[in-house]
């Protein structure tokens, strides 16, 4: 089979399952599909900054400034869901541009730390700051998502419309990182100083993929704001934080499709469990077999099957010629 | 090729979860199933463990006994509870799988934020919330099936009336709380409560959750010399640190705990003569009525460990129990309608919803709340108190 045919087989399979889930799911599944494609686009939208060589554990704070922006703009002022997304995610690419300018040209753990104290000061200034947000009240009474005046108020088209924002967002994404510029990232992730004596600006470059990041998260953000209508500044901590860097990590860093992985694999692991009383000792043992076994990322896993079968194949005994 | 194999996994996950999704699993016809969305992990779980267990109990000895009678006919109770963690999507998502995939009606949660974030979920399910929790605003008309089920501050604070009349040298108050809703909620109630009665409120002070060097501000708030300081909504942990540093400090006046916490977790902090004289709700140790007694050995022997905090988390599945033997039905607006009036005994003596004067909504459980005074680092029983609003 074509490779070409053989990729958008798959991708047709993909759209047509992800389409179905409120059908074989029910509203519980697309509840929690809707908030896989939320981690989808959280995850992926942090690999540009990786791919860069910048590790960022502050994502979940331009998520945060999304979710309140958009909350805050459809609640207070009515204005539209659409215009509203797209304000949390200008202002979260605003901000970004802000704290990324000097931060930048930080490298390794100093531009991790930055990322990790940026997380603290959105946390508490949305705690802190109560007349707008209502603090650790919780922000509640958040309008249902709308397109074109239009508001969704099924379950099932809010679940539609995210996954239209990933499959554009991770589009765009896919199509960047395999352009011109995604190769710049890719060079300077592998080596900054060489890519720089290219003649590579790469602070500018840089600034770009983070810039680009924190848009989408403010994306993502928004969309959470109006799907669960409830904001409490503790969720956007340190923890969810730390969960955008493991998708990509667990996913596997290698490929694009690695953080969509880890998402997906890791927003749904807990569902099987739920409700056991070991269900975060099952979910911290799969994880750890997963990061033991894989330590490439999941995206590794049919290589590692080939190679077992190889081994497996190289192990058993050859047939006598007499036989 | 190096493409198609990532794709290939892709799609192998979206077909595992499709699977693992499957449709939601059906009731059968004679089970009552009965939600429950609480920490059963993290630091709140303390709590949680035994909401669920408390619950888990009663049901028991009600199925032991032939199940709950509605309409002729015998259902046994189940228990389906979910761990929360006290994180708000883990909140809203329990809860949504218990309305739309287990097909649960009837739904307690454990938490002021998660119950907060959960209000539309529940009012748009027309599912019965039955709440632990302490959130201004949670019972109000706007949430018509929401039942609140422990004692909140405008409850509880009537115990400052007792105060008044038995130790009138306490005039100037002081107040420390959780920095988050639960804590200022309370602050709010407990403040404007005892300035009515005529106190003077000297300090208020707010620490995260997380704190346990509490001298700095406790240095403020002596500097104020109070004459008794309010611990309201703080953690049994966090009120064993205040009292032992507020002591240290020089501190000599009396404590206030008019929340439910467990005083031998705090006296083991804060060693038993620091902790002698704490007025505490909701926890008693001796003596205990003979209700208590057996619901203590009942517990002890059913969990191998007694849990103080079990309590008052029985009066969720006491009130439901009633509520359905009255509604006789098991749609959620008849037993909340009959939640409404229905009479019903709990641990503590007679129950029932109310509090509409005060909320403009019936539905604050409203009970003889005990609060007892430690002696001798033990939680004695003074008196049984009903809220100022019936």
């Amino acid at each position: 089979m074509p490779r070409k045919l053989g990729v958008s087989i798959v991708l047709a399979v993909l759209v047509i399952l992800a389409l179905l889930v409120p059908e074989l799911g029910g509203d519980y599944y697309v509840h929690v599909f809707a908030l896989v494609f939320t981690n989808v686009i959280l995850a992926a939208s942090l690999r540009p900054s990786l791919t860069c060589g910048q590790l960022n554990i502050g994502h979940s704070a331009f998520m945060s400034i999304g979710a309140y922006t958009s909350a805050l703009l459809a609640k207070n002022l009515a204005v539209p869901f659409e215009i509203a997304l797209l304000c949390g995610a200008l202002l979260a690419a605003a901000v970004g541009l802000a704290i990324g300018y000097p931060s930048l040209r930080l490298r390794g753990v100093y531009f991790a730390m930055v990322t990790v104290a940026f997380v603290e000061v959105i946390r508490l200034i949305a705690q802190l700051w109560v007349s707008l947000t209502r603090g650790m009240s919780g922000l509640s009474g958040i309008p249902k998502p709308s397109l074109l005046g239009m508001t969704l108020t099924t379950r099932a088209s809010q679940y539609y419309l995210v996954v239209g924002l990933a499959v554009v967002i991770l589009l765009v994404l896919w199509k960047l990182e395999h352009s011109r510029l995604g190769l710049i990232w890719k060079s300077i992730g592998m080596g900054d100083n060489l890519a720089q004596s290219l003649g590579v600006n790469i602070a500018r470059h840089k600034l770009l993929a983070f810039m680009l990041g924190c848009f989408f998260a403010g994306t993502a953000g928004a969309f959470y704001a109006h799907f669960i209508r409830f904001l409490f500044p503790p969720e956007f901590g340190f923890l969810m934080a730390t969960n955008i860097l493991v998708y990509n990590y667990v996913g596997g860093r290698g490929h694009f499709v690695g953080p969509i992985l880890g998402a997906i694999f890791l927003s749904l692991l807990s569902e099987p469990f739920r409700g056991s009383p070991y269900e975060t000792i099952f979910f911290s043992i799969a994880m750890l077999l997963t990061i033991l076994f894989l330590p490439g990322g999941l995206i590794t896993l049919p290589g590692k099957l080939a190679e077992l079968k190889r081994w497996r194949a190289a192990a058993s005994p050859t047939p006598s010629p007499a036989a | 090729m190096k493409q198609r194999a990532p794709l290939a996994v892709v799609a192998l996950f979206a077909v595992a979860a499709l699977v693992v999704a499957g449709p939601g699993r059906s009731a059968a016809a004679d089970v009552i199933k009965f939600g429950i969305s609480t920490p059963l992990s993290g630091p709140a779980a303390p709590w949680g463990i035994p909401h669920k267990q408390a619950t888990e109990l009663i049901f028991e000895e009600i199925n032991n006994q032939g199940g709950l009678e509605v309409g002729g006919k015998k259902y046994r109770l189940e228990v389906v509870a979910y761990d929360h963690k006290y994180v708000i999507a883990e909140g809203v998502a329990t809860v949504n799988r218990l309305i739309a995939k287990d097909g649960v009606k009837y739904i307690s949660i454990l938490g002021g934020a998660v119950a907060k974030a959960n209000e539309e979920a529940i009012n748009e399910s027309g599912a019965l919330g039955l709440t632990l929790a302490y959130a201004e605003g949670l019972v109000s008309p706007k949430n018509p099936l929401t039942f609140q089920c422990f004692p909140a501050p405008p409850e509880t604070t009537t115990f400052w009336k007792w105060i008044k009349e038995q130790h009138p040298k306490i005039k100037r108050v002081a107040s420390i709380a959780p920095n988050d809703d639960t804590g200022w909620w309370s602050v709010k109630v407990e403040t404007a409560f005892v300035q009515k009665l005529g106190y003077e409120v000297v300090a208020k002070e707010f620490f995260e959750r997380s704190m346990t060097d509490f001298n700095p501000i406790l240095l403020r708030m002596l500097a104020q010399k109070p004459d008794a300081i309010s611990v309201m909504a703080s953690p049994a942990g966090s009120v064993g640190l205040i009292v032992k540093q507020a002591r240290e400090l020089g501190f000599k006046g009396r404590f206030v705990a008019l929340h439910q916490i467990d005083s031998s977790v705090v006296a083991g902090i804060a060693g038993r003569e620091n902790t002698e004289g704490m007025w505490v709700h909701g926890y008693v140790q001796t003596p205990l009525p003979d209700k208590l007694k057996s619901w203590q050995q009942r517990y002890t022997k059913r969990f191998g460990e007694w849990n103080a905090t079990s309590i008052d988390f029985t009066n969720p599945a006491f009130a439901f129990v009633a509520a359905v033997r009255k509604a006789q039905s098991l749609e959620p607006k008849k037993i909340g309608e009959a939640m409404r009036t229905v009479e019903f005994d709990n641990l503590w003596g007679k129950a029932h919803f109310g509090g509409k004067d005060y909320y403009g909504v019936g539905q604050q459980i409203i009970y003889p709340m005990p609060f007892s005074e430690v002696r001798d680092g033990v939680a004695t029983l003074l008196l049984q108190l009903t809220p100022p609003h019936n």
